[in-house]
């Protein structure tokens, strides 16, 4: 990542969580309001900027996607668009949970918007012992309890396994 | 694709973020995950937060219609039928249907408008009484509305269909014409907006322009509904125009067509049409007398009558048809020889559908999944419902604004910082929360239960340090119903960013009562109640109790002697100009009002009367609410005065001129609370973690 630049715009590095460093284009790092509020008040860029809660392997991918939509802002929307739908296609669940922390984290709201809407394409039909297994949550319900609150909407479970 | 098991949970906000992209039907499966999830799903800011994210995924990716119809084969038994289509390549090859959920009328039924996802249709043909069902396909929930109060003999009525732009609460207008005056007199306007079980009439006037022989199905933009009507008192040619109804302001306007559409003939029922194209308005015009010729022109700009664009005009379509809707890519759907259509208006190229039905008989609409309520508010029973739907802030000149905040489901306290506002809501299981919210930055934290689970009554406080700033909560705690013995309640703090509550040693002063729904001000430091001395009786003793933000104690202060006897209910204590201002309603239903302030606070030789005035208006009002900078204070009409509550005019009194201005917001009377608004950045969150992100932002 850090060797692929030439362009001679200001860069910056940011620090994984794991302690690798990543040299980044002033204009690819705007895509992040965080780093933009950042670079806005007197922080110089000289610094190496550490990110705490982000690992390498997930900060590498939130970089190929500000990367690609930094450089794509003035060209169509449908490239950008099967950009996204390819960027997520074969990505885990872990992976996508460490997209949406990091994308909340360092405020990239188009990535935030795709990565929770691929979770909740994924999650959409699947069994609940399956989504609580991923969101790491108990079934607190007495069988009665959830037996009640599944006939609230009984048709939604039309087909349902 | 392998689902590797994610090592760690999401907080709780990303979980929203998540459950807020999915549609109604898994949300109603994944109710029964976990009683959290069951929680987020069902509050009413989770509703509000999917409708949000609904309406956005429509605007950039919207891929469903559902177009609703009446099959040829089946026209005697006029079954209207709602089938949903997927915008994409193979458009009409499938569908899915939805179930009406009311028997079908007699006759043809109307589809009057959509929006938010919600649908309203009426069948209005042949009868006195017509049916109006408002309808979310989404959560296949239904209401059939409450009779307007007049019949509709006589008469030719038009409907319009819209949601608040702030509350999102919808509303269905009634326009009635007099058929025997030819439609020249101005028509009677009926409202009904959600949950209020009844019609009304509106204040501002109707315009004399005609809607009733146009095809009337309304468009709903930028928060009001849009009609196509004509000046019924031009006899050579026609003059066509849009009428609009603004939601907000419930009043009427009107907008000029291009000269084009404004010369058509409005009285066939496939001339003109009025449409939502992105999120402009467009207007179709077809069948007109100069051999036909078909065009749709949008107004690129909302109100700008120069903004008007021809999109495209075509001689292909000749015959008669019905304009429908637009596709994501562009292409026109129509009605046109009993079936759907899409027309590529670029290649001039015309793809008949599969769906047949009965053309005039076709209504198509973009599709949007939603939680959202049909029936009463926010989905609570009337008699439940308590809430404030719009914060009335009193900004520097004295002007009212009424903002949107989607806090549906809280009950105001009656106290509040300059900066934020606290809040107390009924959760699901009946257990009162502690809301700290600052709605400028739209952000809120809910406060830690209490060490008293259950108290007997509870009397709440906000303010703040005043050097810190950190806000704090105080919390009186009545065992049981004070009587005239003495007696001590237990007094809680929860400082911002503590987690928890403390008990306070200070003692809390005696012979003093704050009744439940006492008013505060938090003025100089200090917290400030309405009190009385439960020992005086009859009559009544009131005072002013205290409690000093930075010494964590209670005080006394004397009330001005002419309120000395003043029953507690008809005073209010609140913050004007910096200082503390009682406001009391003086013989209650007299509308005689007095305003004291206390110049010095502490000191009671400082009170000095600030206004005194009679309000002469045939109602009966009730409490003074706030006053404003300028001197105007806010009034509320009664709620015993009118069947239903929710309907209360909230008014504006002007001390100098003496002038009452209604500010256009209803509201149930008991829920009115206004407070003073500041924009700030201040934090609800815990204190240290605002501290670590300021020193260190990563």
């Amino acid at each position: 990542m850090a060797s692929s630049i030439e362009n001679n715009n200001e860069k910056l590095t940011l620090k994984s969580s794991d302690g690798e460093e990543f040299l980044v284009e002033k204009h690819v790092a705007l895509q992040s309001t965080l780093l933009q509020n950042m670079l806005d008040s007197d922080c110089s860029s000289a610094d190496v900027i550490p990110l705490p809660k982000i690992d390498a392997r997930t900060l590498a991918l939130v970089l190929g996607y500000c990367k690609k939509h930094a450089d794509a802002s003035s060209s169509k929307q449908g490239e950008l668009n099967s950009f996204d739908s390819e960027f997520l296609k074969d990505m885990d669940m872990g992976a996508l949970f460490n997209l949406v922390l990091a994308a909340n984290f360092m405020e990239i709201k188009g990535l935030l918007d795709i990565a929770a809407q691929k979770i909740a394409d994924t999650i959409k039909d699947k069994p609940h012992q399956e989504v609580r297994e991923i969101f790491h949550v108990e079934n607190d319900y007495t069988p009665e309890e959830e037996a009640a609150v599944r006939e609230e909407n009984r048709w939604a479970f039309e087909g349902f396994p | 694709m392998s689902h590797r098991i994610p090592s760690e949970p999401l907080p709780c906000d990303l979980v929203i973020e998540i459950l807020a992209r999915l549609p109604v039907v898994s949300l109603f499966r994944l109710k029964s995950v976990c009683k959290s999830w069951y929680s987020h799903i069902t509050s009413p800011s989770f509703v509000a937060k999917h409708l949000n994210q609904s309406i956005t995924n429509t605007k950039t990716n919207g891929d469903k219609l559902l177009v609703r119809i009446y099959d040829r084969k089946t026209k005697r038994d006029k079954k209207g039928r709602y089938l949903l289509l997927n915008d994409d390549d193979r458009f009409g090859d499938e569908y899915s249907e939805f179930k009406f959920p009311f028997p079908d009328p007699f006759v043809y039924s109307a589809v009057v408008g959509s929006c938010n996802g919600l649908l309203c249709v009426v069948d209005d043909y042949y009868t006195d009484w017509p049916r109006i069902i408002v309808w979310n396909p989404s959560t296949r929930r239904s209401v059939s509305l409450p009779k307007a109060p007049t019949p509709q003999r006589q008469q030719k009525c038009v409907y319009g269909f819209g949601a608040h732009p702030g509350t999102r609460e919808y509303a269905v207008i009634r326009i009635q014409y007099d058929k025997e005056y030819e439609l020249k007199l101005p028509p009677k306007v009926e409202i009904y907006a959600q949950g209020t079980r009844s019609w009304r009439g509106i204040a501002s006037a109707a315009p004399t322009y005609c809607m009733a022989r146009c095809w009337w199905s309304d468009a709903f933009v930028g928060g009001a509904m849009h009609w196509v009507a004509y000046d019924p008192c031009v006899v050579d040619g026609y003059r066509c125009l849009i009428v609009s109804f603004d939601m907000a302001t419930e009043s009427f306007s009107e907008i000029i067509l291009p000269p084009t559409l404004a010369q058509a003939d409005p009285s066939s029922t496939s001339s003109l049409s009025i449409h939502v194209f992105g999120e402009s308005l467009a207007v179709s015009c077809s069948g007109q007398r100069d051999g036909g010729g078909y065009c749709i022109w949008a107004m690129k700009e909302y109100g700008v009558a120069e903004s008007w664009t021809k999109l495209f005009s075509s001689n292909l379509l000749g015959k008669p048809n019905k304009t429908l809707g637009f596709r994501k890519n562009g292409e026109v759907l129509l009605a046109l020889d009993d079936s759907l259509a899409s027309y590529a208006p670029g290649i001039e190229t015309l793809a008949i559908t599969g769906i047949k039905g009965f053309s005039p008989g076709f209504h198509v609409i973009p599709f949007m999944e939603t939680l959202v309520s049909v029936e009463n508010r926010n989905g609570v029973p009337d008699s439940q419902r308590r809430g404030s739907w719009i914060l009335v802030m009193l900004v520097g000149q004295g002007t009212k604004m009424p903002a949107a905040f989607g806090f549906n489901d809280c009950e105001p306290l009656p106290c509040a910082d300059p900066k934020l506002v606290i809040y107390t809501k009924e959760a699901a299981r009946g257990k009162p929360a502690i809301i700290v919210w600052n709605p400028s930055i739209r952000k809120s934290v809910t406060l830690p239960d209490g060490p008293q689970v259950v108290p007997h009554m509870l009397v709440l406080g906000f303010g703040a340090h005043p050097t810190t700033r950190e806000y704090k909560v105080v919390r009186i705690v009545h065992q049981k119903y004070p009587c005239e013995h003495e007696f001590q309640p237990l007094v809680e703090l929860y400082t911002q960013g503590t987690e928890s509550w403390r008990q306070l040693g200070s003692t809390f002063p005696p012979y003093c009562f704050i009744e439940y729904e006492a008013s505060q001000a938090f003025v100089s430091g200090a917290v400030n109640w309405i009190a009385t001395d439960p020992r005086v009786s009859p009559g009544y003793r009131p005072s002013i109790v205290s409690f000093d933000m930075r010494a964590e104690t209670f005080s006394v202060l004397m009330l001005p002697p002419a309120l000395a006897d003043e029953k507690p209910a008809s005073l209010s204590v609140k913050l004007f100009r910096e200082s503390l201002v009682v406001l009391c309603d003086q013989q209650t239903g007299n509308n005689a009002y007095c305003i004291w302030v206390m110049k010095e606070y502490g000191v009671p030789e400082s009170w000095t009367k600030l206004f005194s005035f009679k309000v002469n208006l045939p109602i009966v009002l009730d409490r003074a609410l706030g006053v404003g900078e300028n001197g105007k204070v806010l009034l509320s009409t009664r709620d015993e005065l009118l069947l239903s509550s929710g309907d209360n005019r909230l008014l504006s009194y002007d001390t100098v001129t003496k002038a009452v201005t209604d500010t256009k917001i209803r509201g149930c009377s008991s829920g009115f609370s206004v407070e003073p608004f500041m924009e700030t950045l201040v934090s609800v969150e815990n204190r240290g973690d605002m501290l670590d992100r300021q020193l260190n932002p990563l």
